[in-house]
C-alpha cells in the first residue's frame, strides 16, 4: 500500500509543474473572460442607452440580462477546458511511453522495484484520474468566483444572479463535466475511469507484443467498448429485449465493472508475465 | 505526510470542490415556491384524489415543474437521479400498471390509449410498422395484441396483419375496448390522396378466442361526400380512462367558411349504428366532458357568476336538468379550464391568467391564483370551492402555468 502511495506521489510529481501551469492558465483565462464578457455587455448597454437613446428597460428587454451563461458560452471559458482535456488525454499515453522512450529506459528501474508491478498501473491511473477530478473541482470554485466578479463588474439591475448549481443545470457545457446529481457524477467519472483502464491495457498490450501488439491493442479497445455498449446495440438495433430503466442502469453498471476488472486482470498478467523492457 | 503533499493537494482540491458543489444545495441557495389550497367552501378531502401539474417560471433560466395533490408536493428540481430515471412524475396510471403487472407491461407503449382494463383482464393493442426506404413511407402495418387474465395471470399475445395497407400511410391507436370476447381497436389512419392529407378513424374488430381479425370499418373521416370542405373530428374520451363503453363519441366541426356546423356523433359498437345526437345548437357550442364509463356527457357553461353543468344520458338520449353552481364573476366562457371526472365528481380548475382563443395575450407574472370547483355529479352539489394561492416570496414572484390535471393514484 505504501509503495502505491509513493509511486502515485512520484508520478504526480513528474507532471506537477505542467499541471500547475494548466491550473494557472484556466484561472487566468476564465477570470479575464468574465471581466471581458461583462465589459462588452456594459459597453453595448452604454452605446444603446447614451447613443441610440434606448431606455434601460428597452435595452434589457432587447439584449436580455447578463448572467454567468454568457461567460460559460464564451471562448474564454471553453478554451482552457479544451486545453486541459487534450493535454490530459495525451498525457494518458505519455505517462507510460516516457518511461520507455526516455534517455535511460526508466521503466527498467520501475519494473525492478521490490513491489507488485500492478501498483505501477494503479499509480499511473490514479494520477490521471485525480488530476482530472482536481480540474473539475477547480471549475466549481471558478464558477463561484466568477459570480462574485460579475457582481462587481455589472450593476445588479442588468444581472441575472445564478448559483453554481444553477449554472450547471442551465449550461450544457458545464453540465457535461458537472452533472446535476452526485449519482450522475459517480456514473460519468466511473465510466471515465473504466476508459483509462482500457487504454492503459491497450498500451501494455502494445508494449508486450510491439508491432503485432498494436493491432491487438486497437482490437482490445474496440472489443471492450463494444462490450460496454452491448446493451444499447442489442436493444436499439435489434430490439432483443426491453428493460425498465432501473434494470437497465444496474445491468450497465455490472457490465462496466466487468470490463474494468477484466482490463485490470489483463494488465496484471501482462505486467508480470509478458512485459519486456 | 509532507512527502505526499502533491497527492494531498490534489485530493483536497477534489474533495472540497466536489463536496462544495453537491452539498451546496442543502445549505443554501434558492427558496422553493410554495402554494397552498385556500378553501372557500366545502371539504378539502376531495383534493386528495386530484393531481395538478404546473410549470413555474420565475424569470431565471431554469423552470420548475410542480405536482400538487392535496397537501403533498413534488418538485422536479428536488428529484434524485434515480427518481428522474424511473419517471417519478410520469403518467401515474401507467406506473401503477407497471407495478402490478411488471412482466406484462415490459416493453409496452407508455400511453393509456393503448390499454383497456376491467375486472377480468388487462388488454393492450399497438400498431407496428416498418419503414420502407424504397417507397419512402411506413409499410407492413400489423396489430400487436396482448391480454392478461386477472384470474390466472395467463397472457395471450398475437399479431394480426392489417388489410388494405395501400389505403393509409400512417396509423395510431386511439382507443382499445373489450366487449364480450371481442376486442375493438379504434385507430386514426392518415393518408395522402392527391397530395392532400386525409385522416379517418377505423375500427378493427378482433376475435379474442380465435385470435383473428373479424372486420375493418371506416368510421369518421375528415372528408365526407355531402360536406363542402374539410371537417375537424375530435375523439371524445377521457385519456386516463381505461374502461371504455360500447359507444365511440366524436365531435365534428365543418371547416367551411359558410358552414361551421358542429355535431356530436356517436357510434354504437354493439348495434353497429352511427347517429348524430339531437341537441340545440347552443348546447353544442358548450364545452363537453365525456364520461364514457358512465355513458354520459356533461355540457359546461359559465356565465355571469353562474356555472351550469348539463348531463346527457347516451342510452336514454335525453338531457337532464342542469346542475347550477354560483362561481366567481371573474370566470367567463373563455377562461382556460381543465376538467376531470374522478369518482363521480367533476373537477374544474380555472387558470385565471389565460383565455382560450385569444392569442398574443401573454400571461402576467403577478397573476390571479387558479380557482378550483369540485361538483358531486350524483348528489348534484358543490363539494369544494377554493383557490391555489402562493405562500412565499418565491411563489409570489413566479408565473404559475397549469399544464394538466390527473387523477391522483396514490
Amino acid at each position: 500500500m505504501k509503495s502505491y502511495f509513493r509511486l502515485t506521489e512520484f508520478e504526480l510529481g513528474r507532471f506537477f509543474k505542467f499541471y500547475l501551469v494548466l491550473i494557472g492558465l484556466t484561472i487566468v483565462s476564465q477570470i479575464i473572460g468574465v471581466i471581458a464578457v461583462s465589459k462588452e455587455y456594459m459597453q453595448e448597454a452604454n452605446e444603446a442607452i447614451y447613443q441610440d437613446g434606448l431606455s434601460k428597460q428597452a435595452f434589457m428587454d432587447q439584449r436580455g440580462l447578463i448572467s454567468l451563461l454568457d461567460w460559460t458560452n464564451s471562448i474564454w471559458f471553453l478554451a482552457p477546458i479544451a486545453l486541459c482535456v487534450v493535454t490530459l488525454l495525451i498525457y494518458m499515453f505519455f505517462i507510460w511511453y516516457r518511461d520507455w522512450l526516455g534517455k535511460n529506459t526508466f521503466i527498467y528501474r520501475l519494473l525492478m522495484l521490490p513491489t507488485q508491478r500492478i501498483h505501477l498501473f494503479f499509480a499511473k491511473a490514479t494520477t490521471i484520474f485525480i488530476m482530472v477530478l482536481g480540474l473539475v473541482a477547480l471549475q466549481v470554485f471558478l464558477i463561484y468566483i466568477a459570480g462574485i466578479v460579475l457582481e462587481w463588474m455589472v450593476p445588479n439591475e442588468f444581472m441575472q444572479t445564478m448559483g453554481v448549481s444553477e449554472v450547471s443545470v442551465a449550461s450544457q457545457y458545464v453540465n457535461t463535466i458537472l452533472p446535476a446529481t452526485f449519482t450522475e457524477f459517480v456514473l460519468y467519472y466511473g465510466t471515465g475511469f473504466m476508459f483509462v483502464c482500457i487504454f492503459f491495457t491497450a498500451i501494455l498490450i502494445e508494449r508486450s507484443y510491439r508491432w503485432k501488439g498494436l493491432l491487438f491493442a486497437i482490437g482490445y479497445v474496440a472489443v471492450a467498448t463494444a462490450v460496454f455498449m452491448s446493451l444499447i446495440f442489442l436493444s436499439m438495433e435489434w430490439g432483443l429485449f426491453s428493460l425498465y430503466p432501473l434494470e437497465w442502469l444496474i445491468l450497465q453498471i455490472i457490465i462496466g465493472i466487468i470490463v474494468t476488472a477484466s482490463s485490470i486482470f489483463l494488465s496484471y498478467y501482462l505486467l508480470t508475465k509478458k512485459i519486456t523492457v | 505526510m509532507e512527502r505526499y503533499w502533491k497527492l494531498m493537494f490534489t485530493s483536497c482540491l477534489f474533495v472540497f470542490g466536489i463536496g462544495f458543489f453537491y452539498l451546496h444545495d442543502t445549505f443554501a441557495e434558492k427558496e422553493l415556491p410554495e402554494y397552498t389550497w385556500e378553501k372557500q367552501k366545502g371539504n378539502e378531502e376531495v383534493l386528495e384524489d386530484v393531481l395538478v401539474q404546473a410549470y413555474i417560471q420565475d424569470g431565471s433560466y431554469i423552470g420548475e415543474t410542480i405536482q400538487i395533490a392535496g397537501e403533498k408536493r413534488k418538485y422536479l428540481s428536488q428529484l434524485s437521479f434515480l427518481e428522474r430515471l424511473t419517471g417519478a412524475m410520469d403518467n401515474l396510471k401507467i406506473k401503477q400498471l407497471q407495478q402490478k403487472y411488471r412482466g406484462f407491461m415490459r416493453g409496452k407503449e407508455e400511453s393509456t390509449y393503448n390499454f383497456y382494463e376491467d375486472k377480468r383482464m388487462l388488454a393492450y393493442a399497438n400498431v407496428s410498422s416498418e419503414w420502407d426506404g424504397s417507397q419512402f413511407k411506413q409499410s407492413n402495418f400489423a396489430l400487436e395484441v396482448e391480454t392478461v387474465s386477472k384470474r390466472d395471470d395467463e397472457t395471450t399475445s398475437f399479431f394480426i396483419k392489417l388489410p388494405n395497407q395501400d389505403q393509409y400511410d400512417y396509423m395510431d391507436v386511439g382507443e382499445v375496448t373489450v366487449l364480450g370476447d371481442k376486442l375493438y381497436v379504434l385507430t386514426q389512419n392518415d393518408m395522402l390522396v392527391d397530395d392532400e392529407s386525409q385522416s379517418e378513424m377505423r375500427l378493427y374488430t378482433i376475435d379474442l378466442t380465435n385470435e383473428k381479425l373479424i372486420s375493418e370499418q371506416r368510421l369518421f373521416s375528415d372528408k365526407e361526400e355531402n360536406v363542402k370542405g374539410d371537417r375537424e373530428v375530435t375523439l371524445l374520451h377521457d385519456t386516463d380512462e381505461l374502461q371504455a363503453s360500447s359507444y365511440i363519441a366524436v365531435m365534428t366541426r365543418n371547416l367551411d367558411e359558410d358552414d361551421q356546423t358542429k355535431q356530436l356523433r356517436l357510434f354504437d359498437i354493439e348495434k353497429q349504428e352511427e347517429w348524430s345526437v339531437d341537441l340545440p345548437k347552443k348546447m353544442l357550442e358548450q364545452e363537453v366532458v365525456a364520461h364514457m364509463g358512465d355513458e354520459t356527457f356533461y355540457f359546461i357553461y359559465e356565465q355571469k357568476g353562474k356555472l351550469s353543468v348539463t348531463p346527457y344520458q347516451i342510452a336514454e338520449q335525453q338531457l337532464d336538468d342542469p346542475i347550477e353552481i354560483p362561481i366567481s364573476d371573474a370566470i367567463d366562457v373563455n377562461t382556460m379550464k381543465y376538467t376531470k371526472i374522478i369518482h363521480d365528481k367533476l373537477y374544474l380548475l380555472y387558470d385565471m391568467n389565460s383565455y382560450m382563443g385569444r392569442e398574443g395575450n401573454a400571461p402576467q407574472i403577478k397573476g390571479n391564483p387558479p380557482l378550483m370547483y369540485v361538483i358531486d355529479l350524483k348528489a348534484k352539489a358543490l363539494r369544494y370551492e377554493g383557490e391555489l394561492t402562493p405562500k412565499n416570496k418565491a411563489a409570489k414572484n413566479a408565473l404559475f402555468m397549469i399544464e394538466s390535471m390527473y387523477e391522483n393514484e396514490q
